[in-house]
């Protein structure tokens, strides 16, 4: 039979779908080895009613020859109340299941967990990072309701290496700091041989330390939406990535600032503008450059080159701003 | 936006470090010291920098600290990057008060 899992809640802010391996990256998981959703494509079984058989609950499934027998000990979530109700099968008779359940009026079984029939529950994540299947999974078992936090932060930050990127380039992408990922999910016991679902799209991810308060997403250094100039194009302006209030360029030495670059397509065009000015606050120079949007850089956290040439003697501060337009 | 100050650097012991992006640091020029361990044979030797930075203000020096949580530490040398390990327990940061902050450390490296 198909085991359901329900994806309870996942990590995203918004719509930011940026994690760091560094904080729990949780996606919760519902148990549901029966339910009554009949919704397309139904399942094998569903719960068709739930019903007062001589003071006793009963329970009746969509259709005869469920795998649920008599002895079986069950998990019952009343979703009137919210409580969950454990019994054991006493009596069957064709789709109907009788339990040592004393009824109670107004009891409506949205789902049904058999612990006899799923010995040694547990879900299962595998993640394809950057194209490719790790071999690592992540384990997580569920609670006495069918519910467990799934964390697959463990799995990602393997990949987190140390070592900068190849600094050739004028945006570098940051391959051992960053990466995206899709996430399947499958529920395991003794004996199971079941099939992963993709829980579906695309998530990045990138190597920040967070605290327990601002949590796990970065969404505060996602690309922000600012305006359409010309109203056919979308144009984003990307936060910098950097620990100093004012960071300081030291004159003929490299240099460069991270910044998170969303999935981004072949037509996309980022432009990095330096805006140099000297000690009496004058503009002395502006320096522009663009990068293409690619399938190496999109999805990491990039490193926009400084060129030590580009900065002359006089200056005394520059601003930096990325900005990138996606036309329409 | 961001802005950014730029300074000379005639000298110095420039370094960068990972924590939430890349960061940059040019300390004061280090005195260096050789540390050789092991008698007879397997000799090993580690090149150690001790450096500092002075004068700093309250965010400058709340930036530095994170390069004593990074794992991923480089030191420029002659054009190229090398690694660096910053020694345990050899950062002291202090508040002169008067001049602001301070920032004492040693940097080990392969020779």
């Amino acid at each position: 039979m198909d085991i359901e899992i329900e994806i309870v809640s996942t990590p995203i802010d918004g719509t930011c779908k940026w994690v760091t391996p560094e904080s729990p990256v949780l996606f919760g998981l519902q148990r549901k080895d029966i339910s009554n959703d009949d919704s397309s494509p139904a399942p094998d079984w569903y719960i068709d009613s739930t019903q007062d058989n001589g003071g006793y609950l009963e329970f009746t499934l969509s259709a005869i020859d469920s795998p649920f027998s008599e002895g079986d000990s069950l998990m019952l979530h009343d979703d009137t109340t919210g409580e969950e109700l454990y019994g054991v099968i006493t009596e069957v008779s064709g789709a109907d299941f009788l339990t040592d359940i004393v009824w109670v009026a107004g009891t409506d079984i949205d789902y049904i967990n058999n612990f006899t029939l799923f010995p040694g529950y547990y879900f299962e994540a595998l993640l394809t990072i950057n194209g490719v299947v790790n071999a690592l999974t992540a384990r997580a078992y569920p609670n006495s309701a069918g519910y467990a936090d799934m964390n697959i932060a463990g799995v990602l930050q393997t990949t987190i290496l140390p070592g900068k990127a190849d600094e050739t380039l004028n945006i570098n992408p940051e391959v051992n700091k960053s990466g995206r990922f899709t996430v399947s999910f499958r529920p395991c016991y003794y004996g199971s041989d079941e099939s992963y679902v993709e829980e579906g799209g695309y998530w990045s991810y990138a190597s920040f330390v967070r605290n327990s308060i601002q949590g796990g997403n970065l969404l505060e250094y996602e690309g922000i939406f600012i305006d359409e100039d010309p109203p056919d194009d979308f144009n984003y302006v990307y936060p910098i990535c950097n620990q100093f209030e004012k960071p300081v360029f030291f004159k003929g030495l490299p240099f460069d600032l991270s910044f998170l670059l969303n999935r981004v397509t072949n037509d996309q065009t980022f432009t990095v503008t330096i805006a140099i000015y000297d000690a009496t606050n004058t503009l002395i120079d502006t320096i522009s450059y663009e990068v293409e949007g690619s399938s190496t850089n999109s999805s990491r956290l990039c490193s926009a080159v400084i060129s030590p040439d580009d900065i002359p003697d006089e200056a005394k501060y520059f601003d930096v701003e990325i900005t990138s337009v996606v036309s329409v | 936006m961001i802005r950014v100050k730029a300074i000379s650097a005639d000298c110095g012991t420039y370094v960068r470090w990972y924590y939430n992006g890349y960061q940059y640091w040019n300390f004061t020029p280090a005195k260096k010291t050789i540390i050789t361990e092991g008698e007879s044979f397997a000799i090993s030797a580690k090149q150690q920098l001790t450096t500092n930075s002075k004068g700093l203000n309250y965010t400058e020096i709340t930036g530095l600290k994170t390069l004593l949580s990074s794992i991923d530490a480089q030191l420029y040398v002659d054009g190229s990057w090398v690694n660096i390990n910053v020694l345990p327990k050899s950062q002291i940061v202090f508040n002169t008060q008067v001049n602001g902050y301070e920032m004492d450390l040693i940097f080990e490296c392969s020779l």
